[in-house]
């Protein structure tokens, strides 16, 4: 279906449209270059659908099927885009189906500008059909928030959001807008007058802490670069990549700085923490300097914080100064932009011995495929590691969230952090299909791939039905253990193996669900299956759901247990 | 272990529920407020209670888009010591 079926009008177009509220609203986003947004009208956002319907240019509109698909579809757009993501919503349910994927947005640090409508402002406070505290509901989950009372601040209040969410730390703002604030007439100033405030990190590099940062470097024996997903936020991948190969030291990533280095190049650790690679830990652990670039000493990565990397000093870089001591006291502490810091700290260091030794370690506790098990089902880890040689450095992987999420973040090896678009801080099961939608549609050409699990796939099985209207060709990949299959394996391990409320061996046929939206499914089992499997991911032109029914019991490795060390990893018991 | 601050603030809808959030999320009570609105800005006045480093506490008020300025008053010696260093890096 054309996407302006969305936004026709079944009144004829009039050449100037009416110029209220909700015309500034897509001015001004206009404005900003912005071409496509996702949403989900309802009574209080109404004035603003209407704009788009008499509006003879329009930005691209998307309907989803839940207002949480439409946030986690404009999260998606912007994590692989690198640019602003726009999602719109009415006020009451509309408001509060979005505030998961807003959370995650402020979690990771995503750009996001989330336009919902409200009561009129004479109804506000009076418990109004549909009225919620939309201000007090996202305070904790934004950079910031708005409710506009008077259509002369609309302009003003939307420049400043879009400008917050995308500077410093990006984040989500959130702007609430009455419906007579909508309705109300309007004009737009010459947007150049509108002045900009900046949040409060440093702007001049601190010449006295990077003398003392270069003294570190100079001095450490074993250092060790944490990197995470500022890197990529602050459009800081070139500058990282060129830092790394000039000084020569070891690197480990977060989840979400995996891809940072080649999977393959040899300084590359891989992943630390809960489910990271052994020689990314013990590194870490054994390390006497922790360079902490874009990262903020999350407790999935650190493990219990008092035994992380005990002997190591510690140099933090960051653009947000609230980062730096939050739980870890820095030796020192470089706030600001990495593109300035990371070229002046490029030294080359002399740590054979110890490269030597973290090369080493990276090929015997690197990841490395287990043994193949025809018996087993369906071979995940194998599938994930193949199908990311042959799928190509620009594909797009949306993942959701569990089991699945880790192997795909241990075994599919990603050239750029901006491929991997994964649910971090907030971890939010449904991430990965909407996520997936908003990526193909920030890039029409490449390779977009949910990997899901059957319990995330559907949390927004829904939007199967976005895809089918807009004609996109994501691939599912559903790795279908019928468990909530991280719950289960804690269970096992951490709960004396007493299981409960994670089994779904009453899963649909979800080849059928697929093709009741319309779109093409395909059942692989067993290991002989895979090279078909590949194929069909690779090969077929449309959107195609692979379903892949996998050992109920797979689990991740290495674990490290809640409230233990990184030490203390437990690695799969092979005998 | 008691903290003192004093701020100025935007008086934005929700500046000082943002002011108060900040607080008890990140594990501090407030013991005592004095808020006045003067000049077009709220100036506050706040003694927080909390075990946590209040350097910390001071670094999340400030990053607070409405908070424009923010000082430490009377704080334990190891408080003024932890914003001293941050503010200092
Ligand atoms: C919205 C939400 N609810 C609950 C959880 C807790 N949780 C984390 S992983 C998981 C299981 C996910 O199951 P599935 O998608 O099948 O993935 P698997 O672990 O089996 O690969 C659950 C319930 C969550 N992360 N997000
Ligand atoms: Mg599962």
């Amino acid at each position: 279906m054309p996407a302006d079926a969305d936004t026709a009008s079944p009144h004829p177009m009039s050449d100037s449209p009416t110029r209220n509220g909700a015309w500034v609203v897509l001015e001004v986003l206009k404005r900003h270059r912005v071409e496509t947004v996702f949403g989900y009208p309802g009574g209080a956002i109404m004035p603003l659908y209407d704009a788009m319907a008499q509006d003879a240019a329009p930005i691209r509109h998307i309907l989803t099927r839940h207002e949480q698909g439409a946030a986690f579809a404009a999260n998606g757009h912007a994590r692989a885009s690198g640019r602003l993501g726009v999602c719109i919503a009415t006020s009451g349910p509309g408001a509060t189906n979005l505030i998961t994927a807003v959370a995650d947005a402020h979690m990771d640090s995503i750009p996001l500008l989330v336009i919902t409508g409200q009561v009129p402002t004479g109804l506000l406070g009076t418990d109004a059909f549909q009225e919620t505290d939309v201000l007090g509901l996202t305070l904790p989950i934004t950079k910031h928030s708005y409710l506009v009372r008077h259509v002369d601040d609309l302009e003003a209040v939307l420049e400043e959001a879009i400008h917050l969410a995308q500077e410093g730390r990006p984040g989500p703002v959130w702007v609430d807008i009455p419906k007579d604030v909508q309705l109300a007439p309007a004009q737009l100033s010459s947007g150049s007058a509108l002045g900009h405030r900046t949040s409060g990190e440093a702007e001049t590099p601190d010449e006295a802490a990077l003398a003392r940062a270069l003294d570190l470097l100079g001095a450490a024996r074993r250092p060790v670069i944490y990197a995470g997903g500022g890197v990529a936020l602050g459009h800081g991948v070139a500058a990282f990549r060129d830092f790394v190969a000039r000084t020569g030291a070891p690197v480990v990533t977060t989840l979400k700085g995996v891809g940072l280095l080649p999977p393959d190049d040899p300084l590359n650790l891989g992943m630390l923490g809960m489910h990271g690679a052994p020689c990314a830990n013990r590194a870490v652990q054994a390390s006497d300097l922790l360079l902490v670039v874009g990262a903020r000493f999350d407790d999935r990565a650190t493990g219990r914080l008092a035994a992380f990397a005990p002997d190591a000093r510690v140099i933090h870089l960051d653009v947000d100064a609230a980062e730096m001591a939050k739980l870890r006291a820095p030796e020192v502490a470089l706030v600001g932009d990495l593109n300035q810091w990371l070229p002046r700290l490029a030294l080359p260091l002399s740590i054979d011995d110890w490269r030597e030794r973290c090369a080493r370690s990276r090929r015997t506790e690197g990841f490395r495929l287990p043994p193949e098990r025809p018996e087993g089902g369906f071979p995940a880890l194998r599938f994930l590691d193949a199908l990311s040689r042959r799928a190509g450095d620009q594909t797009y992987v949306a993942c959701d969230v569990g089991q699945h999420q880790m192997w795909v973040a241990q075994y599919y090896g990603f050239h750029h952090p901006r491929r991997h678009l994964t649910s971090g801080g907030l971890g939010a099961m449904g991430f990965g299909l909407p996520a997936a939608i908003g990526a193909q549609l920030a890039h029409p050409d490449a390779r977009v791939i949910n990997v899901s699990g059957d319990g995330s796939f559907m949390m927004n099985v829904q939007e199967l039905a976005t895809l089918g209207r807009y004609g996109l060709p994501v691939k599912i990949v559903l790795f279908d253990n019928q468990y909530l299959g991280m719950v289960r394996q804690q269970q096992e391990l951490f709960y004396e193996g007493r299981l409960s409320s994670v089994d779904l061996s009453d899963n649909p046929d979800f080849v059928q669900v697929a093709r009741a939206f319309g779109i093409p499914a395909r059942r692989f089992e067993g290991a002989d299956a895979m090279e078909a499997a590949i194929r069909a991911c690779l090969e077929t032109p449309g959107p195609l759901l692979l379903h892949l029914p996998i050992e109920r019991e797979q689990n991740v490795w290495p674990i490290v247990g809640p409230g233990m060390s990184n030490d203390q990893m437990i690695q799969e018991d092979v005998a | 272990m008691s903290h003192q601050f004093q701020l100025f603030a935007r008086p934005a809808e929700g500046s000082l529920e943002r002011i108060l959030r900040t607080v008890r999320a990140r594990g501090f009570e407030v013991q005592d407020m004095n808020v006045r609105l003067e000049g077009g800005r709220y100036h506050v006045r706040l003694r927080v209670a909390g075990r946590r480093d209040p350097g910390m506490l001071a670094r999340q008020l400030e990053k607070l888009w409405d908070v424009e300025h923010l000082a430490a008053l009377q704080a334990a010696p190891e408080a003024r010591e932890s914003l001293g260093r941050v503010s200092a890096a």
